[in-house]
């Protein structure tokens, strides 16, 4: 059984990875880095935009589409950042960007006139709002209800059973 | 030898019995469901306001006013940008796509780009998605993916049974009506169902359990039964050379016109813009050829590449160029997917469809009407089994009917407006349960879901008329005849529901009579 489980589990779990973005980075030791976006499949994402976004002000410190050869060699910025990989609707990976050598330089700021939002992991949806909330609590109470009428029509089931015998 | 056939013809038919109890609830939602999802292309257009526009010829369309201004954008990608013809899947709108963009639509009438009403409005996905279990994600995969080998299983022992052993098909009890309706029905349809439940058993759990063979063939290289496939079924399209000179593009309206001289006969679905605005810039226009069904539509796509300079052909691919796998493997899923087929065929299957989960349903019955043969005629049968049949094959109805009628009732810009209409749906549906356990007599509650499933089903394209601003008339005379043709359909599925919610009997005495004489 434990190895029928285990079987199954590995069939599974080769089909939830297929096919996924995956971003590495990739320090060069010179104050820059390579970026490269690749499938799972080890299909480059070529054309998928690579992104550096300041983590103080969400500003766009770099932005490129990855070329045929699928990665980007670029200079690490002095500000603290973020990159992201946009792979379209329902495909961004985010991590965080590697400090050059001597460290970020924490003063150093991007200015732009109005802040923007970092982008993030793309991740399921929320599973606590209010539509989530309002319709587990209502299948809750019909799960009770079901038991309760199903009970109460049982024995009255049961009482005409007994009551036919006599 | 007799003693050993005898054995074989009750065993058989004990397995069949077991198994088909356990799937069949399953497999008549993989049914029902999969008569929406065959069609959907009608249903996605009328879920949206934005696709209540008129069809317009592919060849007379001004593709670059349209197009131009979008991949001008520095941040859009150049390369392999699709187009998305007005008429695919009969979906009247234009649409510019790429693999890492969000995609720009447009109404090819006028010009402008629309508001897509993207995840806001699902209501023919869902119901695909319903079809082969996917709002339960890989658990669902699988249950469906199961209940479809059963299915295999069934069919085929099924068959083995009507052969073997000869059945009384002139007894006028319920318990008889039933077995032979079961048996009649599920014989008939066969030959499309086996196929549909075989690919659809391949889909859903084929795929993923050829991992271990996968490994095996490709000598450890992956266990992706894709990455040995698609090079074969999916081939990328080849990278051309960018020679980084600018030139004027041909429209792509009179590229699409060269195109259906070099091959008639193929019904263009798809652009691919390659290197466009470079001197190498290529149009890959590809579609389906009506003329061979069977044989292409899936993976077997026919198309033409030409120079987008000069319009020069550079690439041809007929439907019987695809290896011979291609070919195969699209006879197999043609029934499946139903790609470019035209209305009469997908109502022919979708009829088909219909028949078979009645034959299904049947064959509950006929469980059911057994299991009750134990009871004392006076006592009512309270059976759990025959509750959630119910409540899975006909409750099913009002909360479908349900999820039509939020369509045009619930605001367009409603926060999370899907999760509200699929999450009212499902608790309705669970709501049917409830009050299948509620009404001891499952005829009285299987009436008034017939009947309130009728109800709303007839209000759903009033709904849609009072908050699309369109009449009947007016959809008419635009020439949408697709959302026409399902507000008509919605309206005749509720009056029939509603005729059978009526004609139907509740007491005793007049089922038996029902199923015996009325039939």
């Amino acid at each position: 059984m434990k190895k029928l489980l285990s079987t199954l589990f590995l069939l599974l779990v080769t089909n939830l990875y297929a096919h996924t973005l995956i971003m590495n980075i990739m320090d060069n030791d010179d104050n820059t880095m390579t970026i490269a976006g690749t499938f799972s499949t080890g299909q480059s994402a070529v054309d998928a935009l690579i992104r550096l976004e300041a983590l103080n002000n969400g500003a766009i410190l770099f932005q490129k589409r990855l070329p045929d050869d699928g990665e980007l060699t670029i200079a690490i910025p002095k500000e603290p950042y973020q990159v992201v990989l946009d792979g379209g609707p329902g495909h961004t990976i985010v991590k965080e960007g590697i400090a050059p050598i001597d460290g970020f330089d924490v003063t150093k700021i991007t200015e732009i006139k109005q802040p923007k939002k970092l982008s993030k992991n793309m991740t399921s949806r929320n599973s606590w709002s209010l539509p989530y909330i309002v319709l587990i609590s209502i299948t809750l109470l019909l799960i009770v209800l079901s038991i309760y009428v199903s009970k109460r029509n049982t024995d009255k089931i049961i009482r005409m059973i007994q009551e036919s015998k006599q | 030898m007799k003693e050993t056939t005898i054995f074989l013809k009750q065993r058989l038919q004990r397995v069949h019995v077991a198994a088909g109890i356990t799937f069949s609830l399953v497999m008549y939602l993989a049914v029902f469901f999969g008569i929406f999802a065959i069609l959907l292309p009608y249903i996605q257009v009328w879920e949206k306001p934005s696709r209540h526009i008129e069809y317009m010829d592919v060849t007379k369309i001004d593709y670059a006013t349209m197009i131009d201004p979008v991949i001008s954008d520095p941040n859009f990608p150049t390369n392999n940008i699709q187009i998305t013809l007005p008429g695919y899947q009969h979906d009247p709108i234009l649409k510019v796509s790429h693999q890492f963009v969000e995609p720009v639509y447009f109404d090819p009438n006028t010009k402008e780009q629309i508001n897509n009403e993207g995840d806001q409005s699902q209501l023919a996905k869902f119901l695909n998605h319903m079809h082969y279990g996917r709002p339960l994600k890989t658990f669902g995969y699988l249950i469906f993916g199961f209940v479809a080998v059963g299915g295999l299983f069934l069919i085929i022992g099924g068959l083995i049974l009507v052969i073997m052993i000869k059945y009384n098909n002139n007894a006028k009890k319920p318990i008889s009506r039933f077995s032979k309706l079961h048996r009649k029905i599920l014989t008939w349809v066969f030959p499309p169902f086996i196929i549909i439940t075989l690919t659809g058993a391949l889909m859903n759990i084929g795929y993923t359990a050829s991992a271990p063979m996968t490994y095996l063939v490709s000598k450890g290289e992956t266990h992706r039964i894709f990455d040995l496939t698609s090079p074969i079924l999916f081939p990328p399209i080849q990278n051309v050379e960018k020679q980084n000179i600018s030139a004027d593009m041909l429209p792509i309206g009179e590229l699409i016109q060269k195109a259906s001289t070099i091959n008639p006969a193929i019904d263009f679905q798809k652009i691919t813009l390659i290197n466009w605005k470079d001197i190498s810039a290529q149009v890959k226009i590809e579609g389906y050829n009506p003329y061979m069904p069977f044989l292409n539509g899936i993976s077997n796509k026919p198309s033409i590449t030409l120079s987008a300079v000069d319009g020069s052909l550079i690439r041809q691919h007929k439907v019987m160029d695809k290896h011979w796998s291609g070919l195969f493997f699209d006879s197999m899923y043609f029934l499946h997917f139903l790609f470019g087929v035209d209305t009469f065929t997908r109502l022919l299957i979708a009829t088909i469809m219909s028949v078979s989960a009645f034959g299904l349903g049947f064959g509950v019955l006929l469980w059911l009407e057994k299991k009750a043969k134990k009871f004392p005629r006076n006592i009512p049968f309270y059976h759990w089994m025959a509750k959630l049949s119910l409540s899975v094959i006909i409750g099913v109805l009002p909360a479908t009917a349900l999820l039509f009628a939020m369509q045009w009732t619930l605001p367009f810009d409603l926060k999370d407006r899907f999760i509200w209409q699929e999450g009212i749906f499902f608790v309705s549906w669970l709501a049917t349960f409830t009050w299948s356990l509620y009404r001891i007599n499952s005829y009285q509650a299987a009436k008034e879901f017939l009947k309130l499933a009728g109800v709303l089903f007839i209000l759903s394209p009033i709904f849609h008329y009072i908050n699309s601003d369109f009449s009947l008339i007016q959809l008419w005379y635009q020439g949408l005849v697709q959302i026409v043709s399902v507000d008509i359909g919605l309206m005749i599925f509720g009056i029939l529901l509603l005729i059978v919610g009526f004609r139907l009997p509740q007491k005793n005495n007049e089922i038996q009579k029902f199923w015996s004489k009325d039939l």
